[in-house]
């Protein structure tokens, strides 16, 4: 996969380091810290969750990660290359090639049936029609959705849709699957199967995966569960 | 997944899918997935098709009008028309070789004699206009013969024609004023002043045998032209061989003022020059002026429909910020999400201008055919009693460029809202 990030490197073995990040937003004459100042080391192929109550910073961590969102102050690396310097049109082509996401709503695009939604990212990545069309089916096929893939969301169930929003998190090969509340919107039954379904996808495609979950049974099952409070490290 | 491709698309041929993909998306959210078109956006490219629509007809009756009066002043005035002031001329030759040390292009001429006289009948008295030519070189010059509604073209006398009247055409006004028929005779008056006393005039009298009737395109023309041979117009004034004098035709009208100046110039005052911009000089500057400002006040209907197509667009990116948020973290950048809303604006101006200029063009053919059937144009007022629509070149170009380019102004500013829009916000909700 081509790199399209430009920056200097720094030395370090962390897939993702953050370094002293910093989220503000003004409040009329003060400015609400939402992060303040958290350092977090990923490795690569790690299964993180980050846990915390509401309002702790917990998806603002994960979008800065995810270069979604820029810290007011701080860095974060992605194998040493500092994010924060690179341009948007940098950062979206990095976030094409590199990085999955998987939201709490599973936000798929409601004109577009179940294998356009997962060719999205390839179409926009710059593949062909066809190229895309193909990738897709077939991580549809993997997913157990091969069947559905002519469905519009709105024909699918909960449980289906969030499978269709990881196959579409997937078909870039990432190499990082950020996933906010990805159970937060199901049912005990369809969370537990999209729960072990990450697993199974983790170990399968040797992905990192970043996880931030209120639910703490969801939690236990990563082998490293990072606690945020109010901004900070709990 | 280990059988899946890795990516192999060179960069122009990865630029060229996501251009496709733009596209794509664009038809996908102005469809609504499965139609055609939503109806937000149906609504926007009638508004938008509906004043393109009105440019083009009004641009085309505009043009049409000015184009049917310069033709019909070119057809039966020429393009320039060159007289002698005080004593007539005799020989043609001497003219234009005065004509030609000025204006060597000038090439094709016809003389003519002009006289103002009266006809009656049915109760009426009207001031005509009797033009007389040359059979010989006339249709060289000027475009009567396709003019004629009724009858038939002819000047002068055949030697099988039993009459020993010469032939008259007059214009359509005319002979529906007196009720002349083909083949009919009518009398003229031409008032002659008396060689005895000046302050008098006796009058001439000639009749005439009416052969055919003609659609001079102007009304004035119409209500008081009656044209014959230029021996018979002589014979009727007394002229003997003399001719008022000629009229010129150029190999393009649009040189005729500046031909007309320059033999005014080096003829001087006893010749008076006269080129076809001047005959309706008034009128045809009113109608070049009348084409900008239409152009402008119309121009502002389309204006009104891209603002409609505007805040259209903000209802759409509003609406979209979940999927434009989405598409933010599969990795469009800003300038993708600029980019298809600016496609979108400029799907709707290519549409609606298109879809526009052809309605616009059916408009135009439906006022050629109400012609047939209503008046729609007093001849009184507006010279003429019907007009052609005439699409020029640079109307067209202007209609759909001007349309396309305010169209496309209009959306900048929704379409860089839309890439300004924070995706961590669309994302955080439902």
């Amino acid at each position: 996969m081509n790199n399209p990030l430009s920056g200097s490197m720094v030395a370090g073995s962390s897939l993702i380091s953050v370094r002293g990040a910093t989220k503000s937003y003004p409040m009329g004459s003060s400015r609400l810290e939402v992060l303040r100042g958290l350092d977090v080391d990923i490795a690569k192929g790690e299964a993180v969750c980050i846990v915390g109550s509401s309002g702790a910073g917990k998806s603002t961590l994960l979008h800065v990660m995810g270069t979604l969102d820029r810290p007011t102050l701080g860095k974060v690396y992605f194998k040493g290359v500092d994010l924060t310097r690179e341009s948007d049109e940098k950062l979206a082509e990095f976030r094409n090639q590199s990085m999955g996401f998987v939201f709490q709503f599973h936000h798929l695009m409601a004109e577009f049936t179940a294998l356009e939604n997962v060719m999205m990212p390839c179409r926009i990545g710059g593949l062909s029609q066809a190229e895309s069309r193909e990738k897709a089916a077939k991580l549809l096929d993997v997913m157990g959705l091969g069947s559905r893939a002519a469905h519009y969301p709105s024909e699918l169930s909960g449980g289906e849709q969030q499978r269709v929003a990881i196959a579409r998190a997937l078909v870039r090969e990432p190499e990082v699957l950020f996933a906010d509340e990805p159970t937060g919107n199901l049912d005990t039954v369809n969370a537990s199967k999209i729960q072990d379904l990450f697993f199974e996808l983790k170990e399968k495609l040797n992905l990192t995966l970043v996880v931030v979950t209120h639910d703490l049974a969801f939690a236990q099952k990563f082998p490293k569960v990072l606690r945020m409070r109010d901004g900070l490290w709990n | 997944m280990a059988n899946v491709r890795p990516l192999k698309a060179s960069k122009p041929l990865r630029a060229l899918n996501r251009a496709k993909f733009h596209l794509w998306l664009v038809y996908r959210f102005l469809s609504g997935g499965r139609k055609l078109l939503n109806a937000p956006s149906i609504m926007s490219l009638v508004g938008m098709a509906l004043g393109v629509a009105s440019l083009t007809a009004a641009m085309g009756v505009v043009s049409g009008f000015e184009k049917t009066l310069s033709t019909a002043i070119i057809d039966v005035f020429g393009d320039v028309m060159l007289y002698k002031r005080g004593e007539k001329p005799q020989v043609v030759e001497a003219l234009t070789a005065l004509i030609k040390r000025s204006a060597p292009e000038v090439e094709t001429y016809t003389p003519f004699v002009e006289l103002n006289g009266i006809i009656a009948g049915n109760g009426k008295v009207s001031g005509i206009v009797i033009q007389g030519f040359d059979p010989k070189s006339v249709e060289k010059v000027l475009n009567l013969r396709p003019r004629i509604i009724q009858g038939s073209f002819k000047l002068g006398r055949s030697a099988s024609d039993n009459s020993d009247l010469p032939f008259a055409m007059v214009g359509k006004g005319l002979a529906k004023k007196y009720d002349l028929k083909i083949g009919q005779t009518f009398k003229a008056v031409l008032p002659s002043p008396s060689k005895i006393d000046s302050a008098e005039f006796t009058p001439r009298l000639m009749a005439f045998t009416l052969v055919g009737v003609l659609d001079l395109g102007k009304a004035d023309y119409d209500e008081r032209y009656v044209v014959t041979d230029i021996q018979s117009a002589q014979k009727f004034a007394g002229f003997g061989d003399a001719f008022n004098g000629i009229r010129i035709k150029l190999a393009n009208s649009d040189d005729a003022p500046r031909v007309s100046h320059k033999l005014q110039l080096d003829l001087g005052q006893t010749y008076g020059v006269m080129d076809w911009t001047e005959v309706n000089k008034n009128l045809m500057r009113a109608a070049a002026v009348e084409r900008i400002v239409i152009f402008f006040v119309i121009s502002i209907i389309v204006l009104v429909a891209c603002f409609n197509i505007a805040s259209n667009m903000f209802v759409s990116v509003l609406k979209r910020y979940g999927d434009i948020s989405t598409l933010r973290a599969m990795g469009f950048a800003n300038s993708d999400v600029r980019r298809i809303f600016m496609f979108q604006g400029l799907m709707f101006g290519v549409v609606g201008t298109v879809a526009g200029f052809l309605l616009g063009l059916g408009l135009c053919v439906l006022f050629v055919v109400l012609q047939r059937y209503i008046v729609l144009l007093p001849a009184e007022t507006y010279h003429l009693d019907h007009i052609g629509v005439d699409i020029r070149f640079i109307d067209t170009f202007a209609i759909i460029g001007v349309s396309i380019l305010i169209c496309l102004i209009s959306t900048l500013v929704p379409a860089y809202k839309a890439a300004q829009l924070d995706p961590v916000q669309g994302l955080r909700y439902e």
